[in-house]
């Protein structure tokens, strides 16, 4: 049954869209746009003049894709055992992993930067992807995910003659695909927006991620910054509009849990 | 929803990656290539240092004068930086200040804050100048008796337009040190036919990557098409997606072979493609200008120049001027071949059988 929504809803969602997505719509429409009128000459500067742009483009890409294949690891195997094993201290560990979620990231800058000089990796993209993996965000968010699979249906599997890996592939996974999505977004998000580590752990400007490279721009004309935030929204762009749906079916989810 | 947006960032993600490839080289071949001298600072110390008057370079805006520093960060690398407080003394530029090295020949116009790279001596090449006047500014010497630099001798001229031999020119070709050698064309355009040849020889490269990018369009369209039956199609869908990686592997592999000559390229931007037709246009006009009268009605040789090198250059022009549009077309054609034989090959996959001697307890749906 379709539900009838009233017209001052619906005015309400149009101009709640609109102001969504009116700063998108205005930085597209300035990077086009010079006091003599339309130009594509800024388009030209950042994708072929010079490969340096889409270079560190690419190169932040890589590092969020270690980051996010690093933190699905991490978080799957931490969420089963959270949600479906049982061991001595598993509520006091959960209770302090909840901990460290809310704790703001510049409190733990400083010890990752001790603890990644110690390990020699100040410098590197091992400093940026490492910390990045063991978030513990993603463990929380599957480990709600996975409690909601029944104990019947995993029993089910191992009296079949499933071991862990089969039963992690075949039943728990599939089962849970927008937790999945959701942990892949947010660790995604949080590797390409990232700009205090950066900072903090690498000197060199030329290992500084697209994130972070954009505030040096050269500041003559803030045209081509447009045009660059433009070419650094194109990778989460099409990573919500590909998982639209199990975004929306996980925040759902979560709202009937 | 989701096969839309697959389809659609899959093509802006290979342009992407298209781009990233074209902008190294442009990079690369944007990248004027100077030769540097440092400033004579005299003996004493309240002595201005000096250079030749050989470091003006001259552009649509006047007259300049740079130096050469290194950037860093967004702007590290070797680069240019406008000097002011200069004045022309005779032959020499007095400086206020003068810190490092300065730019002496430059292989095109200078801007302020551009990468440069800077030769230090040079090969030492055969090449041919064509040196064309600006209109008003006809030639009124007589070049058959004008006394030349040794290694340089006149082939061809007119009232427009003089060709040039050069035994022991430097390469890269500097207009500013061909007008520095042969004072007489200081003001006109200088040509080489050296890079004119080497600006030819990128037409098949520049026409490969077009052939590449309209396949590419052929493809996606064609993907865009199966893919509302994404299931039953998925095989081609792959076969493209591989088609389309391997396409963009060969990407690099073109433009690996473009090697472009800096003297013909726009000051800017690569993509100012009038300022090349406009040399090219500017170029073969005045070579044409050296063509014998026409004798007789349906002349074919009338519009040639009477030289060799000059009539060698035009037919080498006239080969591979349509290369270009020609592999274009070729793209897309190769692309619909493509997409006719991935569209029989479905339907013979898929075509409805009728099976002797067996007998179906139910009819299998196609979705």
């Amino acid at each position: 049954m379709r539900t009838k929504t009233s017209l001052g809803g619906n005015i309400f969602a149009w101009i709640f869209a609109f102001i969504s997505i009116a700063p998108f719509v205005y930085v597209l429409a300035l990077s086009f746009l010079t006091p003599n009128g339309v130009t594509f000459g800024y388009y030209y500067d950042v994708f072929l003049s010079t490969s340096q742009y889409l270079m560190r483009f690419w190169k932040s890409l890589l590092i969020c894709l270690c980051i996010v294949a690093g933190q699905l690891v991490v978080s799957v195997l931490a969420g089963y055992g959270f949600a479906k094993c049982d061991f001595p201290g598993k509520n006091i560990l959960l209770f302090i992993l909840m901990i460290l979620m809310v704790l703001p990231l510049q409190v733990t800058l400083a010890p990752n930067y001790i603890m990644l000089d110690k390990l020699g990796l100040l410098d590197t993209y091992y400093a940026l992807i490492l910390p990045s993996i063991f978030i513990p965000l993603g463990t929380f968010i599957l480990t709600q995910s996975f409690k909601s699979v029944s104990d019947d249906i995993i029993d089910a599997a191992k009296l079949d003659g499933c071991g862990l890996f089969s039963l992690l592939m075949r039943i728990i996974l599939p089962m849970n695909t927008s937790g999945l999505v959701c942990v892949t977004l947010l660790s995604f998000l949080d590797g390409w927006n990232m700009v205090e580590q950066p900072i903090a752990y690498i000197k060199d400007f030329l290992r500084y991620p697209i994130s972070v490279a954009l505030a040096y721009v050269p500041p003559a004309d803030p045209t081509l910054q447009l045009v660059c935030c433009i070419m650094v929204v194109l990778p989460p762009l099409f990573l919500f509009t590909y998982f639209n749906r199990e975004l929306v079916e996980g925040i759902v989810l979560a709202e009937v849990k | 929803m989701k096969k839309k947006a697959l389809l659609i960032f899959t093509l802006i993600f290979w342009m992407v990656a298209a781009c990233t490839f074209l902008s190294m080289k442009v990079e690369e071949e944007m990248i004027p290539q100077v030769t540097s001298m440092e400033p004579d600072r005299g003996a004493g110390w309240d002595k201005d240092p000096t250079l030749p008057a050989d470091c003006i370079i001259e552009d649509e805006n006047g007259q300049h004068v740079y130096s050469i520093y290194e950037g860093t960060g967004w702007e590290a690398g070797t680069r240019a930086a406008e000097v002011s407080g200069w004045f022309q003394m005779e032959d020499k530029i007095m400086l206020g200040n003068a810190w490092g090295d300065f730019v002496q020949y430059s292989s095109k116009p200078l801007r302020e804050g551009e990468l440069l790279e800077v030769i230090r001596g040079g090969d030492k090449v055969e090449d041919r100048w064509l040196a064309v006047f600006p209109q008003g500014l006809e030639l009124e010497l007589n070049w058959d008796g004008a006394e030349l630099p040794k290694g340089v001798s006149v082939e061809e001229w007119n009232q427009n337009a003089i060709q040039l031999h050069i035994d022991d020119d430097l390469a890269p070709f500097m207009q500013g040190r061909a007008k520095s050698r042969v004072p007489y064309i200081a003001g006109a355009t200088i040509y080489s036919f050296n890079d004119m040849y080497q600006l030819l020889d990128n037409f098949t490269a520049f026409g490969l990557l077009l052939g590449i990018l309209t396949l590419v369009l052929v493809l996606w369209i064609t993907s865009c098409a199966f893919s509302k039956r994404a299931r039953r199609n998925r095989w081609v869908l792959w076969a493209n997606l591989a088609l389309g990686l391997l396409l963009l592997v060969c990407v690099p592999i073109v433009l690996d072979s473009v090697d472009l000559p800096s003297s013909l390229l726009p000051r800017e931007r690569i993509t100012d493609f009038g300022a090349i037709t406009g040399a090219m246009d500017q170029f073969f006009g005045a070579l044409k200008g050296f063509s014998r009268p026409i004798s007789g009605p349906g002349a074919l040789s009338a519009s040639l120049p009477k030289s060799e090198a000059g009539q060698a250059i035009i037919m080498a022009k006239n080969d591979v001027l349509v290369r270009p549009v020609l592999y274009a077309i070729l793209g897309a054609l190769l692309g619909g071949v493509i997409a006719l034989t991935e569209y029989v090959a479905l339907w013979h996959v898929n075509r409805p059988r009728i099976t002797k001697g067996r007998h179906h307890a139910g009819t299998k749906q196609e979705n």
